[in-house]
């Protein structure tokens, strides 16, 4: 408008209108109209860009760190084994065929020279560096083969076992310029082969590279984990429901709100402070126990839970209640028949993003002593175990070179672990998904 | 899902909470009655030196091999000085049943597990360890002697705070590259064979006066002959020894200090720096020629013995396997002299208990 | 005088201090449907509110004076609110169905008041209380479908069925066209009136000439307190009270 606007109180801001001036039309098609027009274009095309850029950074990131990740530990999982020929009638080892399928079999085969056997076989088959060929875990591959076949023993075969660290980092390309020339040899006289390595995927720790497996850390990430959210979830879901349902609006509730939006926040060591002040000091549990370890972590994850269920419950709409208490549903019946089940989509996506962080933390368990070397995995809660992150860095500190593709591939298993457990909350999620 | 199935969902959660909840309390109690600390623990438990790590882990590993129904016993990977203070809190099943030392128990420590208890310990040799030099194979092939390294590293050799930037400083002969050094912290067993067999050798060779202040002041020989310096030249590097490896590779002018059987296993990468003359090698450390040498020690509890099932067993393992021929050393060990193996094997056999005389 | 289904007597309604209902006493009976009309924010939702308890859910609301139904006090200690609460219906200003099934949302209420044994006496209170709303022909065919993805008419029409389906004895309504289209709104209007004589009605709105198509009994609220109360006919063509006029002639509101 082209008149101007009168203040208050001036003597021209009168009832009586003065003549009104005539509107002049806005014209839109001025160079300086038509430049404004554009230039409010090409920022909406800049704002789009830089959209564009920030989520092709991150995709990038994510590939390097996936790529970057399966380039070296890929071949963790792939072990290389040389065929080995091997007489046991010639050796004749002092033990039954029916003592292999007893429950001695292992201790007495130990006691009966079987690894002894094994180097004179490997000697004989490749040379005076014969047993150095093979891996100090290769007695035990021949072991299972007799335990699974008992008339091996009046026989001669050929088994085909693991090779020593250095050899098989040599047939991956990364070895010893010596075990380089002993890879050729073999090669030339085509008695290696390669093969998916059962020993890492189902054993635990060990200080020989190609005896090494992942299994024990990760039973013992499942059974933190089983702790971590039998405990953290309830806890956080019911407080949160408590907390929004039936709380008092006053000055304790600001203050239990406000803790529990700040230990969120706390460093996750310091949990691991408490959990080795309460649970291992006072209460004596015992030390490096998933059991010890999940109560450290429900301890970390639930005001996570507990943040993420109470946004959720506030996002249902009070007319869902209304309608409920309306028909005469009881408060409870009103919170678990219609408040719940329209959190628990929300409720989820907390409880994932809890329990992600629980699953990659290492400084907690750390404290509460989850981080030696244990070379059984655990048969139980309360059995000394470690898990995924802890064993992956205390791989990383191994002197021998095997170990740095076998950390790899432990990255790798842990993130498989953590796009199966994202995967099943998701699931859960979307099955409970509604629309309105 | 109907809100039946919610609300039968939130009564099992409950009831799950309140069961879990009641058996951890009910099982910590248990524990306490069985007697303090962790209560009842059936495998054996070690802490300590991480330069020692390798080998007892190795022996911890062939133990459940050999029997798969044994209990894997559970090692860690302290550091000497930190695995002391765990080792000497007590005696019980809430406490370590060995400690792995790159050096000897002090007398202080041992004082201290005297006054928890734990003062009948028996101390086993199990090997020796060279505390070596490496350099980058591209770095500037320096030669140094325990004196160049004292007046290169000490917060304040002389008596004066450290001055030097470039090891030319140090001593004329070197060349002029800038003083980096990286290794262990102090709570490593490292570090303290570092003090006490490179600088404490260099401070007594370059300043007269240390060496009798180490009887009439122990605080100001330690303050003047180990105390390292802090201006940025000597970088703690963590427990983690293969991180030391990968920073001399990206800067070849640096140095780095760990143990042998690092140096060894990473030939390809670094080359070890000589000492007054000696290199590095499994022959000079184990005929004492290199300075650098250091014995390995386990220390183990005799109330222990009895109360863990297969610790003897362990023990008798360890002994098997340390020879010059045995697979510890093609870990990385340096086998002691036969006379040692033979010593220690007694003790092992006859469960002697440590003398406290010995220590220093 | 015939026995009256709710009475309230002297009742106030107060939020914190503030005063919202003032000393008001109204006669609801069975074979009557009874408006509450008067200007935005005169309290008639709150009133209606009271007479199920609803006001209970707001923390700093506090009712005085006493309201009875079939000549018990409300607000005794005694008087289950979950019971009360089915035997005295509310249909809300926006539908609220809940996002269920058809089915569901009519079957929710039974079920919890354990009105149905047997899955057949449930489907037969549905399709009764379906059929009393209006809404049986159009969704009989598509039960398990969710109750979100009817239009806005036929969604109140379940909130009704809803209500039904707990055999209540009043049903409150809030403004119940008031987010409805005219097709919709008559047809409610409708079933209003086919509900009347099995349920006492009480029904609050805002649109003179729907209280005046459908009521018996009209109320007149006016800043919290009640102007004026009586037969539908009297209020619109004789009213007593001055502001009772002027609302009615379209003065203000």
């Amino acid at each position: 408008m082209n008149s101007v606007t009168p203040f208050i109180g001036t003597p021209d801001a009168t009832a009586s209108a003065k003549p009104a001036t005539a509107r002049v039309p806005t014209d839109w098609t001025t160079k300086a109209m038509q430049s404004r027009i554009r230039r409010r274009y090409a920022a909406e095309r800049r704002f789009r860009l830089a959209g564009l850029a920030a989520v092709w950074l991150s995709a990038g990131f994510l590939a390097f760190l996936l790529s970057s990740m399966l380039w070296q530990g890929a071949s963790g999982f792939v072990e290389t084994r040389v065929a080995l020929p091997i007489d046991f009638a010639a050796a004749a080892l002092p033990i039954e065929p029916a003592r292999l399928t007893s429950r001695g079999a292992d201790l007495a085969l130990a006691s009966a020279g079987l690894e002894g056997a094994v180097d004179s076989a490997a000697t004989r088959a490749f040379g005076k560096d014969g047993e150095g060929l093979l891996s100090d875990g290769a007695w035990v591959t021949v072991r299972d083969a007799l335990k699974a076949d008992p008339g091996l023993l009046s026989r001669k075969t050929v088994i085909a076992v693991p090779v020593a660290s250095p050899v098989d980092m040599a047939a991956k390309g990364d070895g010893p310029p010596e075990a380089e020339a002993v890879v050729a040899r073999l090669k030339a006289r085509g008695v290696l082969t390669r093969g998916l390595s059962m020993t890492f995927l189902t054993t635990a720790d060990s200080t020989d590279a190609t005896r090494v497996g992942i299994w024990g850390a990760f039973k013992g990430s499942l059974l933190t984990m089983i702790v971590t959210l039998l405990l953290a979830f309830p806890i956080g879901v019911l407080s949160a429901l408590y907390l929004e349902e039936y709380a008092p609006k006053n000055r304790w509730t600001d203050l239990i709100e406000v803790s529990i939006n700040n230990l969120a926040a706390v460093p996750s060591i310091i949990f691991g402070l408490l959990g080795l002040a309460v649970f291992l000091g006072t209460f004596g549990m015992p030390r490096s126990a998933p059991l010890v370890g999940g109560l450290t972590l429900a301890l970390m994850t639930m005001p996570v839970i507990v943040i993420a269920g109470r946004n959720a419950i506030k996002a249902v709409p009070p007319s869902i209640r209304d309608a409920a208490l309306g028909i005469g549903a009881s408060p409870v019946q009103v919170v678990f028949h219609h408040v719940l089940p329209l959190a628990l989509p929300g409720i989820l996506t907390g409880t994932i993003i809890g329990m992600a962080r629980a699953l990659g933390e290492t400084a907690p368990l750390l404290m509460i002593g989850m981080r030696a070397f244990i070379a059984a995995p655990p048969s139980g809660l309360r059995d000394p175990a470690t898990v995924l992150p802890v064993q992956i860095f205390l791989w990383s500190d191994q002197v021998s070179r095997g170990f740095i593709e076998k950390t790899s591939a432990a990255i790798i298993v842990l993130l498989v672990f953590l796009l199966a457990m994202n995967g099943v909350a998701i699931y859960l999620r979307n099955k409970f998904e509604t629309r309105w | 899902m109907t809100g039946i199935d919610v609300q039968r969902f939130g009564a099992i959660s409950g009831l799950a909470v309140t069961a879990l909840a009641g058996a951890t309390l009910i099982g910590g109690c248990v524990d306490q009655a069985n007697g303090g600390g962790a209560g009842s623990r059936d495998q054996i438990t070690a802490v300590g030196s991480s330069t020692v790590y390798p080998f007892t882990t190795m022996i911890a590993e062939q133990l459940v091999a050999n029997d798969p129904d044994a209990k894997a016993p559970v090692i860690e990977s302290t550091g000497t000085g930190a695995g002391m203070k765990l080792f000497c809190a007590g005696i019980g099943a809430g406490h370590p049943d060995i400690e792995d030392a790159s050096r000897r128990m002090k007398a202080s420590e041992y004082k201290d597990c005297a006054a928890n208890g734990a003062g009948q310990i028996l101390e086993i040799q199990v090997g020796i360890d060279g505390i070596a030099f490496a350099e980058a194979k591209n770095g500037p092939k320096m030669q140094l002697t325990p004196t160049d390294l004292y007046k290169a590293l000490a917060a304040s050799p002389g008596g004066r705070p450290n001055t030097a930037r470039v090891w030319r400083d140090v001593n004329p002969a070197l060349p002029p590259v800038p003083i980096q050094v990286y290794g262990p912290p102090a709570t490593s067993g490292t570090r303290d064979a570092l003090a006490e067999l490179i600088l404490t050798k260099g401070c007594e060779a370059s300043d007269p006066a240390a060496k009798p202040l180490a009887k009439s002041d122990p605080d100001a020989h330690k303050a003047l002959c180990t105390r390292v310096r802090e201006d940025g030249m000597y970088v703690d590097a963590g427990e983690n020894d293969n991180l030391i490896v990968q920073k001399l590779q990206s800067n070849p002018n640096a140095i780095g200090v760990f143990g042998y059987s690092y140096l060894e296993e990473n030939k390809n990468d670094v080359n070890g720096v000589a000492i007054s003359g000696v290199q590095p090698t499994y022959a000079t450390i184990a005929d004492n020629r290199y300075p650098g040498s250091r014995p390995l020690y386990i220390y183990v509890k005799k109330a222990h013995l009895s109360a863990i099932p297969g610790l003897r067993t362990f023990l008798k393992l360890y002994a098997a396997n340390w020879s010059a021929t045995g697979p510890l050393v093609k870990r990385g060990l340096i086998a002691a002299p036969p006379a040692v193996q033979a010593r220690s094997a007694a003790i092992i056999a006859n469960e002697t208990i440590l003398d406290p005389a010995v220590l220093s | 005088m015939t026995n009256h289904k709710m009475t309230a007597r002297d009742v106030s309604v107060y939020y914190g201090q503030k005063r919202a209902i003032d000393n008001v006493s109204i006669d609801v009976d069975m074979d009557n449907v009874t408006a509450f009309i008067g200007p935005s924010g005169c309290g008639k939702s709150t009133f209606l509110r009271t007479l199920n308890r609803m006001n209970d859910t707001v923390a700093s609301a506090r009712v005085e004076g006493k309201i009875e139904l079939d000549g018990h006090d409300i607000y005794s200690p005694d008087m289950d609110v979950v019971q009360l609460r089915a035997r005295v219906g509310m249909v809300f200003q926006k539908p609220n169905p809940f996002p269920k099934s058809i089915y569901e949302n009519v079957a929710y209420g039974p079920r919890i008041h354990g009105l149905a044994g047997a899955k057949s006496d449930l489907d037969q209170i549905v399709e009764k209380s379906l059929r009393r709303a209006g809404l049986w022909d159009e969704v009989k065919d598509r039960l398990t479908d969710s109750g979100t993805a009817l239009s806005g008419g036929q969604q109140q029409r379940l909130c009704i069925a809803r209500a039904i389906a707990v055999d209540p004895e009043v049903i409150l309504m809030d403004e119940p066209c008031s987010a409805l289209d005219p097709i919709a709104t008559a047809k409610i209007e409708e079933l209003i009136h086919e509900l009347r004589g099995r349920y006492a009605i009480v029904i609050v709105t805002h649109n003179m000439q729907q209280a005046a198509r459908v009521s018996q009994r009209t109320a007149f609220f006016h800043l919290g307190t009640l102007v004026e109360y009586g037969d539908t006919s009297a209020i619109f063509t004789n009213p007593r009270e001055e502001r009772t006029k002027d609302y009615i002639t379209g003065r203000y509101g």
